[in-house]
């Protein structure tokens, strides 16, 4: 048999019928073993989402409750306050700028959650502010800032005078964005930032108002559910996605072993 | 052509006895994990031993660590197989009966002798 040159007894060794058979097989079991991965991952954040909505569901369930049982103003606000249907009397700051929260439908439709400050009439809360979306509208964001003439005081978004009583789920804080305010609209509703906009006391967390008392005329559509926070991956099915991507690996490189073993013994 | 591969001779019976010292141990280890891991099975899906949860799951009994560590120990085992199989230069198919036997109840403990007599046999053959 001539000498051959490394390489080009590793392409003869790996042309063969029954290496390319070997690598069709191996290559079925690396794809199959990715694909599980995938599999893996999918079923650990469908897991954490499905746990984490069970248990805003189940609090949403039950009849609303007075706000102070579940938060006090300048207070922590815990992931087990998510969801908490409650009930609080006060009346909706005149004289506190109203904002545009932009957030797209589940549908992707542009628009943004109107927030206003409610300061509390009752309780041991009272005279803290509540920060409360009023509900949602749909709009262009590059129309944003001509609506923040509609939420202003005398608009017809304006926040209703008096007293009202609202009824609504808790939600928590979302990270401060950089957005100011400034142009009336506001990246999330962080109540770190609010207490700088509107003063404090404040509460930790915000209320999205499903009910008004008395009804409001505003053409607001009631806020969404408040987006349920998933809980971290488990890091079982993380690790068994990881382990099924390692056994992958495994089939590619028995088959490039065996191509190298082959190729030894066709130069040889 | 004669019998064998003429690679024989180029494998490392010191590297390879090494290697398949490795293999055993971790033949043992994984073929006893997955005993523990098939009688969990058994526990927590046949009989419902830890009863379910609120999703009507059932709950485990021994604990969940138990496929998380055979998942582990797995890994290391394909390890210490591949390593093994590479260096006494075997076909295919003995890795795949190799890989099988760590997933397959008891088939550890059946392969890992057969294993021993193939190393003895090949390595005889390779100084002869």
């Amino acid at each position: 048999m001539p000498t051959r040159s490394r390489t080009s007894a590793w392409f003869a060794a790996a042309r063969q019928p029954r290496i390319l058979g070997l690598l069709l097989i191996l290559l079925v079991a690396a794809g199959i073993c990715v694909r599980l991965g995938a599999w893996q991952l999918d079923r650990a954040v469908e897991r954490s989402e499905r746990a984490a909505l069970r248990a805003a569901e189940a609090r949403a369930d039950t009849a609303p409750v007075p706000l102070d049982d579940v938060v006090r103003p300048q207070t922590g606000f815990t992931q087990a306050m998510v969801g908490r249907s409650v009930e609080v009397a006060g009346e909706f700051v005149q004289g506190a700028a109203q904002y545009l929260v932009p957030e797209a439908d589940p549908a992707g439709e542009p628009g943004g959650l109107v927030l206003a400050a409610f300061r509390v009439g009752e309780g041991a809360g009272e005279g803290a502010i509540l920060p409360v979306v009023r509900g949602r509208l749909d709009a262009d964001p590059a129309d944003l800032g001509a609506l923040a003439f509609r939420l202003s005081p005398g608009g017809d978004l304006a926040a209703p005078p008096g007293n009202v009583r609202l009824m609504g789920v808790l939600a928590g804080s979302e990270a401060a964005q950089s957005a100011s305010g400034s142009d009336g609209t506001l990246g999330s509703i962080s109540p770190g930032q609010l207490a700088n906009l509107w003063g404090s006391p404040i509460y930790g967390g915000y209320l999205r108002v499903l009910e008004v008392q008395p009804a409001q005329t505003a053409s607001l559509d009631p806020a969404p559910a408040p987006a349920v926070r998933r809980g971290g991956l488990p890091l079982q099915n993380l690790a068994y996605a990881v382990q099924w991507w390692i056994f992958g690996g495994f089939a590619v490189a028995v088959w490039l072993r065996l191509v190298r073993d082959e190729g030894r013994r066709l130069r040889e | 052509m004669t019998a064998l591969p003429p690679t024989r001779a180029s494998i490392d019976a010191g590297r390879a006895r090494a290697a398949f010292a490795r293999y055993r141990v971790m033949a043992f280890v994984t073929g006893g994990m997955l005993l523990l891991l098939t009688l969990e099975m058994v526990l927590k899906y046949v009989f419902h031993a830890g009863g379910v949860d609120a999703a009507g799951d059932p709950e485990p009994v021994i604990g969940s660590w138990v496929a998380f560590a055979h998942g582990w120990i797995y890994v290391v085992y394909l390890v210490t197989v591949f390593d093994l199989w590479s260096r006494m230069r075997w076909g295919a198919s003995r890795i795949l009966v190799m890989v099988a036997a760590g997933v397959v109840p008891v088939l550890s403990f059946v392969i890992e002798p057969r294993a021993a007599r193939w190393v003895d046999t090949d390595l005889r053959a390779a100084q002869a």
